[in-house]
């Protein structure tokens, strides 16, 4: 291990060097006039769902979990409120979506996923969402899409609290306070957050009979720190720590008379990122630490089970402009895990290299993004992942697009190693993605209008299954199944406004038929059936509207029923007022969820809570001048 | 013509246990102190006692185990696979300390005779472990607590028994429910918490046994209900000519009055006349003749009372019958 992270310091820490050599001529340049940006980054070719620090603030309080099922297409697989929820995007599973927390990955590479019910959306200034794959970019797991959590720099000069108070149904109690503070060349954020929540809501049974849910309390509480600090205009360097510790106990299913399982996660993320632009060039250097552990703990059975899981991430990329049209960069990313658990026998701990390359072409009717990307774990070799995707933009406000790329999943460290079942001979899940598309805008002085339809398929190879073999006498990891994958997304965004008022309407609408080409025995599977827990419809509608010191937005989202392990859930739908009035630097929140009382489950056996109410107070208080304090 | 019949299991009363004379393996002989199991991490395989031998798979690599383990586990109240070698009568049959554990979940779980010779199994003690009574009791997180939400689902676990002879599944199974949820009066529903003989004499002699589970909490994955169950008390006949074939069943061929005092009549349905054969328990023979077709009476005048096999040349199995 040491050679490897020795190697990849040397590598870092000496172009490091050539670029502090190069940026000791950049202090002295002019201004730069034209900055190369990470074509990763801004991805500008395909489906986006972006939601800014006021759609989050509407969210307050909620998990990226909530957010995303309520108001994009992808389907969050929920145990229930506050409990494990995981990501499908594009008819894949939950370990086939990268999660990118300021341009590194924080999946756990034990599961593969991340627990987006303990991503609390408080955490972050900046969610983008984006279907399809795209190893080409971000590597193993990039397969039915990415999301892009992102920090950003506060704009503010001089010191700034932020604070809101949230109570709920449910003894649901949120509380955050964030401090920023801004000079000219560098700027300071700390935030804090808590929740709690008893989760003791009533829940309807199959027979009619209503039923309390029990051992389903949490607690959660974060402490993130940015720090930004710029030189001069062409260097950036920030530095972020962001630590969380979350309590939850697990309640019983529907079918369980009582629970006393429980579960600890505790969460510690750091990035130091430096940037500097040197003419046409953006060089970054990034690395990142993160540490995971998860404490499960079942006091009826007398099982405990710990994991904990260490991430190194050393990242350079260096971004060229050519001309007006032409960007290409050019990067190299080292990770180095290690997992320890009581699932597995031993230590394991795997090295992993990553090269990547993207070029793009420009102008006014195209766009044109080509790339590449290889990974080495442990110096085994997996498929080179490359991308081509294509715009043209034609008539008024016209464009059609499409994509192609090769994605792969590395097996996650349970699946090779998870005793019983792990399998050290898996290989790796390779996948080809196909989408076209067609995107319309119009933009008037008062209305905006824009509508998408994208249409995709995914064939994947080497589906990972746990299975019954015959040599073994357990369930176990294998390479067993392809899947083929269709789909039909749309996005629909209108907008009006007043002088004192505005309107604004989105939706989106899924389709999407993700089956097993070939029928299984062991799980028994039929041929060109859906897979599991994942729904063939999805729609969702949000209407805001904004007048004065008023908002309101109601949120509608249909999904259709799934095919599960054993009996099949029905389609459900719910909905969410959101209701907030503004009042000089006091912002009072009124928020019901599940509106209408649905009875739903999303797993089964898992039931989900009924018409839940929240209101809270947002404390903005800017500008305040230090020397007052 | 293959016949596949399931019987319904007798269950007889522990004092009615008197009657048998045969072999029966209890275990004991592993010398287990209280509370402690062999699971086969020794890599022998399994477990011999007697003439038994009960197969066990052992992964070392992934310290897991299907087949039997040997346990004297008293544990009835610990949920869940932590506690998967108890039983949930807290002992083994008849207050005895040792009993077998029994998982698997791929049909394989076997036990075989180690001689040559094949056996007529009376029957044994079987009762649950503790982890599937609980699990089938409360529920868990992967298991449904049977009846299922509002009491009423149908909910059943199934062991269903069945002989081998010479590598081939003979003609009979024996159905044993380990729970049964079925019942119109949910009164009446039932998860077996004691110890309770199963009759296996009606598989005939075999040389190996198999059991298989069923379960009305089955998915995708398989059946969701931990597949544990416990034996005691093995009980056999002495061993028989492997000539004999197993797995008549007096349901195909009547035998009136049964019990019987002096005499007993067969009836003979088919049209070629066939020998026959009657055993005692130890496996003397006691009586031979030929079966002619129609009614054929047959007397055991100066026998004592107790159990007795007939066995018919070219039919499977043995037909109890009992002298009183």
């Amino acid at each position: 291990m040491k050679q490897h992270i020795l190697f990849s310091i040397l590598i870092i820490y000496s172009l490091s060097l050539f670029a502090q050599t190069e940026g000791d001529h950049t202090f002295q340049l002019e201004e730069v006039d034209i900055e190369a940006v990470s074509i990763r980054q801004e991805q500008l070719i395909g489906e986006e769902w972006r939601f800014d620090s006021l759609d989050l603030a509407r969210a307050s309080h909620q998990s990226l979990a909530d957010l995303l099922q309520r108001e994009t297409n992808a389907y969050i697989k929920s145990y229930g409120l506050g409990s494990l929820a995981s990501i499908s995007m594009r008819g894949a599973g939950a370990n086939h979506t990268a999660i990118i927390w300021n341009g590194l990955p924080i999946e756990n590479p034990m599961l593969g996923q991340t627990d987006l019910a303990l991503l609390p959306l408080v955490s972050i200034d900046q969610l983008r969402v984006h279907p399809g794959g795209n190893s080409a970019a971000w590597g193993s797991g990039a397969v039915g899409g990415s999301l892009s959590l992102d920090n950003i720099p506060s704009l503010h000069e001089g010191l700034s609290v932020t604070s809101s108070h949230l109570l709920g149904s449910f003894g649901k109690q949120a509380h955050a306070t964030e401090f920023s503070y801004g000079k000219e060349t560098w700027s300071s954020e700390t935030s804090w957050y808590q929740l709690s929540a008893d989760n003791d809501f009533t829940y309807q049974l199959l027979n009619g009979k209503e039923r309390q849910n029990t051992n389903g309390d949490i607690r959660n509480w974060g402490l993130l720190q940015e720090i930004y600090f710029s030189p001069s205009v062409n260097h950036q360097l920030s530095a972020t720590v962001w630590f969380q510790d979350t309590d939850r106990n697990i309640p019983p299913t529907t079918t369980q008379n009582e629970s006393l399982a429980f579960q600890a996660d505790r969460a510690l993320r750091a990035t130091l990122n430096w940037k500097t632009h040197v003419k046409r060039n953006l060089l970054s250097l990034q690395t990142g630490f993160s540490e995971e552990s998860i404490s499960f703990q079942d006091k009826a059975i007398r099982l405990v089970s710990d994991s904990k899981v260490q991430r190194w991430v050393q990242e350079i990329n260096l971004s060229r402009q050519v001309r007006e049209q032409w960007t290409y960069e050019f990067g190299y990313q080292y990770q180095y895990v290690r997992a320890e658990a009581d699932g597995y026998q031993n230590m394991h701990d795997r090295h992993q290299h990553a090269v990547f390359a993207n070029g793009r072409y420009q102008d006014e009717t195209w766009i044109i993004d080509i790339g590449a990307r290889q990974e080495v774990a442990d110096e085994l070799f997996y498929p080179l992942c490359p991308r081509v995707a294509a715009s043209y933009s034609f008539l008024s406000g016209l464009r059609a697009f499409g994509a192609v790329s090769r994605n792969v999943r590395i097996p996650t460290l349970n699946e090779l190693y998870w005793s019983p079942g792990g399998n050290p001979e898996l290989k790796a899940e390779k996948s080809w993605n196909q989408e076209v598309g067609l995107a319309w805008e119009k933009q008037t002085a008062t209305t905006s209008l824009s509508y998408q339809l994208t249409y995709y398929q995914r064939q994947t190879r080497d589906w990972v299954l746990w299975a019954l073999q015959e040599s073994l006498p357990f369930w176990s990891a294998v390479n067993l199944s392809e899947v083929h994958t269709r789909g039909l997304s749309q996005q629909l965004n209108w907008g009006l406004s007043g002088n004192t008022w505005k309107i604004d309407a989105s939706g989106g609408y899924e389709w999407v038929q993700s089956v097993h080409t070939s029928s299984l025995q062991s799980p028994r599977i039929e041929e060109n059936t859906q897979l599991f827990y994942v729904p063939q419809h999805k729609a969702h509608l949000s209407l805001r509207l904004s007048w004065q010191a008023w908002q309101f937005q109601y949120t509608h989202t249909y999904t259709s029923g799934v095919e599960t392990f054993s009996t099949p859930l029905p389609s459900w739908q719910v909905g969410q007022l959101f209701l907030s009035y503004r009042w000089r630097m006091l912002e009072g929140i009124l928020r019901i969820d599940n509106v209408w009382d649905s009875s739903y489950r999303i797993i089964e056996r898992r039931p989900m809570p009924g018409r839940a109410i929240e209101t809270g107070i947002n404390i903005n208080l800017k500008s305040l001048n230090m020397s007052n304090l | 013509m293959k016949q596949f019949i399931t019987l319904t299991v007798l269950l007889i009363s522990l004092s009615g246990t008197s009657l048998f004379a045969q072999t029966t393996i209890d275990f004991e002989s592993f010398g287990l102190e209280a509370d402690t199991f062999l699971n086969g991490s020794d890599l022998s395989g399994g477990f011999s006692t007697e003439n038994i031998f009960l197969k066990n798979d052992y992964s070392v690599d992934f310290d897991s185990w299907v087949g039997w383990s040997i346990s004297t586990m008293r544990d009835t109240i610990t949920p869940g696979f932590t506690n998967q070698y108890a039983a949930i009568t807290g002992s083994g049959a008849n207050g005895s300390a040792t009993y077998a554990v029994g998982y698997d979940f791929s049909g394989s779980n076997v036990i075989t005779f180690t001689d040559s010779t094949s056996q007529i199994v009376e029957g044994f003690f079987i009762t649950n472990s503790t982890y599937a009574y609980l699990s089938m009791l409360n529920g868990d997180s992967f298991a449904k607590r049977f009846g299922g939400e509002s009491g009423d689902d149908p909910d059943f676990f199934l062991l269903s028994l069945r002989g081998y002879k010479d590598g081939a599944l003979t003609a009979d199974s024996v159905s044993f429910y380990l729970a049964d949820y079925r019942f119109e009066n949910n009164e009446e529903d039932y998860i077996v918490d004691e110890w309770t003989f199963v009759e296996l004499a009606a598989l005939g002699a075999v040389d190996s046994l198999s059991f298989v589970f069923y379960s009305s909490d089955e998915g995708s994955f398989g059946i969701n209900t931990p597949l544990y169950f416990c034996v005691d008390d093995i009980q056999l006949m002495p061993a028989i000519s492997s000539s004999t074939t197993p797995g008549l069943s007096s349901s195909l061929i009547p035998a009136y009055p049964n019990p019987f005092r002096n005499s007993f009549t067969i009836g003979w349905e088919e049209s070629r006349s066939q020998p026959f054969t009657i055993l005692n328990l130890q496996g003397q023979v006691i009586k031979k003749g030929i079966l002619e077709p129609g009614e054929n009476l047959l007397e055991l005048r100066n026998q004592p009372e107790g159990i007795y096999y007939l066995m018919v040349g070219t039919k499977a199995g043995a037909i109890k019958l009992i002298k009183s």
